[in-house]
């Protein structure tokens, strides 16, 4: 949820982005911490989608913020970074399932001894869990990603109001729920990770039927809670007011659950060592970072400008304040097929093979804040596969372009008529671009402008503001050729939540995702009152997206989603990756441990510690 | 007189239905984008983008949302009266957010007024006493030099000399005067400086201007021909008549920068009306933009009818015709 | 005189801009990253092949300054003149007609001075900016053009209530009584005895007019709304320099000093020509 649609969820202050180095920093830090203290942490602005109700924010800043705080799922992780922090574990599961009826039935049994936190104390069933999916199923709240589910039995007949319950979930006792689906699906346990499925206790959520209301008064299953939930009376929907350590435009003050017991987690997952976490509004992203140095905070939810990170990493001895991990995310410009001079594949591949991706590299920051991006998915999330991360179709010296063999592709194209490997026709002249007005973005404007034009491409950029860029950008009839500085991150670490850009399926007139339009069919196309050009033909990754889907087998799923990565790549062309984020934080000296959580792509707060005396008020 | 403020009062609810209108059809007729798409997620499904309108109130067509808007406004809401509805951004209500951030603002620009009358006034008069002097003509040329400066340079080029280099003055910010008086002047003085040195500048040269124009009055004669000393005959006189339409476009300027320090507190990131409006205008967050826009308006007009009341009172001249 | 002078010279520098950069050899969207930013993307100072620098995208700043004099002198001249043209024709027919059209005109003018100016500035900028076509059927597209119609939009009612109340004053005055007594055609009037006496009080607000349109760019290209990047302007460098003021100075100091001494120069040229004009201001 990085760059584009990530600016836009994540609200105009967070620039979670950045994006980074592969090699420096990262990691857990050195010496074990000590129980107590505050983790301060401030941020230039939540920005959060859903008001912080668990069933509709789609933010991974919060996705961090309930996994190592406050909401366990059947399914988690370790908290940690690196391949490592992507791999599944059972939370509220007592163990992780074997799926029956060729992945389409999954039976859980809950751990014994997970209660709520206070007001409502009592143990945690698996009715709980059966109920927040009757939450993201029901319309008027919003569930933003509720589309994970909606392959669950009987899930259509619930939202429309036509069942009372959910056919496919059924929980013959406490302690067992079992999901039904209609179709296979290898990676359901990853959905069954998200936030939105942790349990909810209906006693207080239904008096919240619209969308984020929850979040003001969320009742913890983790290990600590929202200040003020003690004294949250619970008699009558009457009584339930906002919980006092929540006001989304100031702060978010946690404190522990008295009701959690560490028998039922892990170390693994949470050591949870601090007493408190806040998490504070401090509009003045400068001021944040100063306070970090000053020791009066220990970590940001918003990475620290280069001018910032360079001051600090050239001096020895604080150079290890700085953290970063893989952001798991792509920094990428978007071709889009149907537009001159885009429509020509030839084209495409001289565009990938002229881009200076040195150069936008260093417009985010430097390798610090990003490793180069040679195909789609992040190697990671392949499990830095031997198979892919050396691969670089585009191979450039220096990552910085190669005019030779741009030229070369751009003289088999139907835009170099002289073929003198330059396009001189007027398609290519003054091409209609957007971009965002991030410091960032326009950085990456002369880069980009610079490279295309060696090739004969000139663009009519146009900066826009966050929101407007990407609703312009999702527009299909905007008919954009170009979107430059976009970014994507996953859901969950299974190449899918990348490959769904790509697929048909996923392009609607507003809020599309699929910019590049690849798999529009000539019938799609009408319905959506755009043309395809005379004479080009739009490929389609749909059926080998499907196939791999529903393929179960880990190293078999893997290599077939590596194969479509490098088919894109080859033989669509619809982007230029060239960025892998790195999440950069800078954190106080009072911070003895800091882990970074490569499933929510931000600090591992439940594995973090600070040393009180220390930290500076 | 009486009909006189009525008609206004009239007139300004006129100015504020046209103008939240002309902000009503930028903003959500021309529009730049679909606001309900920052609240539909990153995959954002069709269900969801109509549900996230109706919850935004996106759903009705815009005449229909603007004599809604209107309706709320007059008789009030769910958060209370007057009914400003909630930002998008953060669910919360505008009304109580209005006011901590106005207060903000007006911390802003009533020190910022309070500064430059205190350097623009006696510079003002000097000058006129002494006119084509060292003293005047150096004071003129620096002042059209104040005024010619870009505030946003102004303030960027002090918080690098006062912040970056000499340390001598915390960065940007705020901090409340009940928090700590110490640290709030010493955050607010930098934004002051910024806001005051081109409004210094202006009130100078019209009080030199006013000054000039009553010292050549016939009354002034008068009074220097009494034998009266000359110091008495400025302070008691000519400056009294030369300050009463200052104190009127000082009125009208409060007023204007209320809305209009956008650029000093982004700057300074002091979190006033301003702030908000931009971030309310870039993030397409509707609602900030019209209830800024509302009370901005509201508070030129009144304040420009205050002056001009205050204006027949104070001044003989109005007040003899 | 030494305003007059510098504004000459300023004027000359740019449109001569494409031969300095020819001569430095540094055109004014050349990257010069390598040489020129560090490992983290920023910067560096001033050197004798960079007189001032470079900016963030490591282009040669001093080449982009005198780039950034062309969009400055030019939005300030027509985005004026469009003002004048509207600020002085209505000014005219609702001196002269009075009445009902009058009223109206006035009314409109008092609302667009009520307007927050910045805010809808930012609408206008950012709803035109989304399709390649612009608004208004692809007659404003953004950037350039846009910034001066935005600006003439804003600047006209002042104009427009000078030259009204002018044009009242004289309609009544004797000597327009005189002409018409004589029988002069009204067409005649106000060719032969407004217009004239209306030049000196139009002549000196435009120019004090353009110093503000100046201003009003550099303000909008500041927030990121007006000029793009690619085009250099002063307002535009000296956003980039917000962000980057602690580690480069030089970025605030060149624009910024360019913008100050041009909008300076104008403003004691308009002060020059009111002090010629107008000889009661010249106390």
């Amino acid at each position: 949820m990085v760059l584009g649609l990530g600016v836009l969820i994540a609200g105009a202050g967070i620039t979670l982005a950045g994006c980074g180095s592969s090699s420096s920093g990262g990691g857990s830090s050195s010496g074990s911490g000590t129980r107590g203290g505050t983790y301060r942490v401030e941020a230039t602005d939540f920005g959060f989608s859903n008001n912080f109700d668990p069933t509709g924010e789609y933010t991974t800043a919060s996705w961090g913020i309930y996994r190592g705080l406050l909401v366990r799922t059947l399914v988690g992780y370790r908290m940690t970074g690196g391949v490592a922090g992507n791999q599944l574990m059972p939370d509220l599961a007592a163990n992780l399932p074997t799926p029956t009826d060729n992945n389409q039935t999954w039976t859980f049994t809950l751990k014994s001894g997970v209660r709520f936190a206070p007001p409502v104390n009592r143990a945690i069933t698996s009715r709980d869990i059966a109920y927040a999916f009757e939450r993201i199923a029901t319309p008027s709240l919003a569930a933003q990603y509720g589309f994970y589910y909606g392959n669950i039995l009987g899930w259509d007949a619930y939202a429309s109001g036509k069942a009372k319950t959910i056919a496919g979930i059924t929980t013959p006792n406490d302690h067992t729920i079992t999901f039904r689906l209609t179709s296979p699906t290898p990676d359901f346990l990853y959905r069954l990770s998200l936030p939105a499925t942790g349990p909810i206790p209906k006693e207080v959520a239904k008096c919240f039927p619209n969308a984020g209301g929850y979040g003001r008064d969320l009742i913890s299953s983790g290990p600590y809670m929202i200040l003020g939930s003690a004294q949250l009376k619970i008699t009558s929907c009457a009584t339930v007011r906002p919980l006092s350590g929540f006001d989304p435009s100031t702060k978010l003050l946690l404190v522990r659950n008295p009701n959690y017991s560490p028998s039922t987690d892990t170390a693994s997952m949470r050591t949870a060592l601090p007493n408190a976490f806040s998490f504070v509004i401090n509009t003045n992203q400068t001021d944040i970072f100063n306070r970090i140095r000053a020791g009066l905070v220990d970590d940001s939810m918003s990475a620290p400008p280069a001018s910032i990170v360079a001051s600090i990493a050239a001096n020895a001895s604080q150079k290890h304040l700085i953290r970063t991990g893989a952001a798991d995310a792509t920094s990428y410009i978007s071709m889009n097929l149907t537009q001159a001079p885009f429509d020509d594949i030839y084209v495409r591949k001289a565009v990938n093979l002229i881009m200076d991706k040195t150069g936008l590299q260093q417009a985010a920051g430097g390798p610090l804040f990003g490793a180069i991006a040679t195909h789609i998915v992040p190697n990671t999330m392949y499990n830095n596969d031997s198979s892919i991360t050396g691969y670089d179709p585009y191979a450039t010296p220096n990552s910085a372009g190669n005019l030779a063999a741009a030229a070369a592709q751009m003289k088999l194209s139907k835009y170099d008529p002289t073929h003198n490997g330059t396009c001189e026709v007027a398609a290519c002249k003054n091409v209609f671009s957007v971009t965002g007005n991030t410091t960032q973005d326009i950085n990456e404007v002369p880069v980009i402008q610079s490279a295309l034009a060696k090739i004969g491409i000139t663009l009519n950029v146009r900066e826009l503001p966050p929101s407007a860029m990407i609703a312009t950008v999702s527009s299909v009839a905007k008919n954009v050729p170009l979107a430059l500085s976009q970014g994507w991150s996953k859901d969950y670490a299974d190449p899918s939540t990348f490959m769904t850009l790509f697929e048909s399926s996923s392009i609607s007139p507003t809020g599309n995702i699929n910019t590049s339009l690849v798999g529009l069919t000539p019938s799609l196309a009408s319905q959506l009152q755009i043309s395809i050009p005379k004479g080009v033909s739009i490929a389609s990754i749909d059926a080998r997206a499907q196939a791999c889907s529903a393929t179960a087998a880990a190293g078999v799923r893997q290599a077939c989603w590596i194969a479509l990565d490098k088919n894109l790549m080859e033989n669509v062309v619809p982007w230029v990756p060239y960025v892998s984020g790195n999440n950069v934080h800078l954190v106080s000296s009072a911070v003895t441990v800091w882990d970074y959580d490569q499933a929510s792509a931000t600090t591992a707060y439940s594995h973090v510690a600070v040393n009180p005396s220390k930290q500076a008020s | 007189m009486s009909r006189y403020i009525l008609r206004r009062l009239l007139w300004t609810i006129a100015v504020v239905l046209l103008v939240t209108l002309v902000t009503f059809v930028i903003f959500y007729v021309l529009p730049s984008g679909d606001p309900a798409l920052r609240f539909a997620g990153k995959q954002p499904t069709p269900q969801v983008l109509a549900q996230v309108r109706r919850d935004l109130g996106l759903n009705h067509n815009v005449v229909i949302q603007y004599l809604l808007y209107l309706k709320r406004l007059v008789l009030g809401d769910s958060h209370g009266w007057p009914g400003l509805g909630f930002s998008y951004s953060t669910g919360a209500a505008i009304t109580p957010q209005l006011w901590q951030r106005a207060q903000i603002t007006l911390q802003l620009v009533l020190g910022g007024a309070v500064l430059w009358m205190l350097i623009g006034i006696p510079i003002g008069v000097i000058s006129a006493m002494k006119p084509r002097s060292l003293f005047d003509r150096a004071s003129l040329v620096t002042g059209l030099v104040f005024i010619s400066t870009p505030v946003f340079w102004l303030g960027l080029m002090l918080l690098w000399l006062f912040w970056s280099t000499l340390g001598w003055l915390p960065g940007t910010g705020f901090v409340a005067f009940t928090n700590n008086p110490v640290q709030w002047a010493q955050h607010m003085i930098m934004p002051w400086f910024t806001l005051a040195l081109l409004f210094a500048a202006i009130y100078a040269r019209i009080i030199r201007a006013n000054m000039l124009d009553t010292l050549g009055e016939d009354y002034i004669r008068t009074a220097r021909a009494k034998g009266l000393r000359e110091r008495r005959v400025i302070t008691h006189h000519a400056l009294r008549a030369s300050i009463v339409p200052v104190i009127t476009l000082l009125a009208i300027d409060i007023g204007t920068l209320i809305g209009g320090t956008v650029i000093i507190e982004s700057i300074f990131n002091l979190q006033g009306l301003g702030n908000w409006v931009l971030e309310g205008a870039l993030n397409q967050d509707l609602p900030v933009t019209l209830a800024v826009t509302l009370i901005v308006t509201i508070a030129v007009s009144m304040l420009s009818l205050l002056a001009d009341i205050a204006y027949a009172y104070l001044d003989p001249r109005v007040r003899f015709k | 005189m030494v305003a007059l002078g510098f504004l000459l010279g300023l004027t000359v520098l740019a449109i001569g801009a494409p031969l300095v950069a020819d001569l430095i050899g540094h055109g004014p969207n050349d990257l010069y990253r390598t040489t020129m930013l560090d490992q983290y993307g920023l910067p560096k100072g001033p050197s004798l092949s960079f007189l001032f620098g470079a900016d963030g995208a490591g282009r040669d700043l001093f080449v982009r300054v005198i780039y950034g004099a062309r969009v400055s002198l030019l939005v300030g001249v027509v985005a004026t003149a469009i003002a004048v043209l509207i600020g002085v024709t209505l000014g005219l027919v609702a001196g002269l007609r009075g009445g009902i059209l009058d009223t109206v005109l006035s009314r409109i003018s008092d609302v667009v001075l009520a307007m927050p100016l910045l805010l809808f500035a930012i609408g206008i900028s950012s709803a035109c900016s989304t399709t390649p076509q612009g608004c208004v059927k692809g007659t404003l597209t953004p950037g350039l053009n846009l910034v001066i119609v935005v600006i003439a939009i804003f600047s006209w009612p002042a104009m427009f209530r000078i030259v009204r109340a002018t044009t009242m004053s004289l309609r009544q005055s004797a000597f327009v009584e005189a002409s018409r007594a004589i029988g002069m055609s009204e067409r005649n009037i106000m060719f032969r005895e407004i217009l004239p006496n209306l030049l000196s009080p139009v002549v000196v607000y435009s120019a004090l007019l353009i110093p503000q349109s100046i201003l009003f760019e550099a303000y909008l290209t500041f927030l990121g709304l007006g000029i793009p990047d690619s085009t250099p302007s002063w307002g535009g460098m000296l956003d980039q320099a917000s962000q980057l003021f602690t580690v480069a100075w030089w970025l605030m100091v060149f624009p910024g000093v360019f913008l100050l001494a041009t909008v300076l120069a104008f403003n004691l040229v308009g002060d020059g020509l009111r002090d010629a004009l107008d000889p009661r201001s010249a106390q």
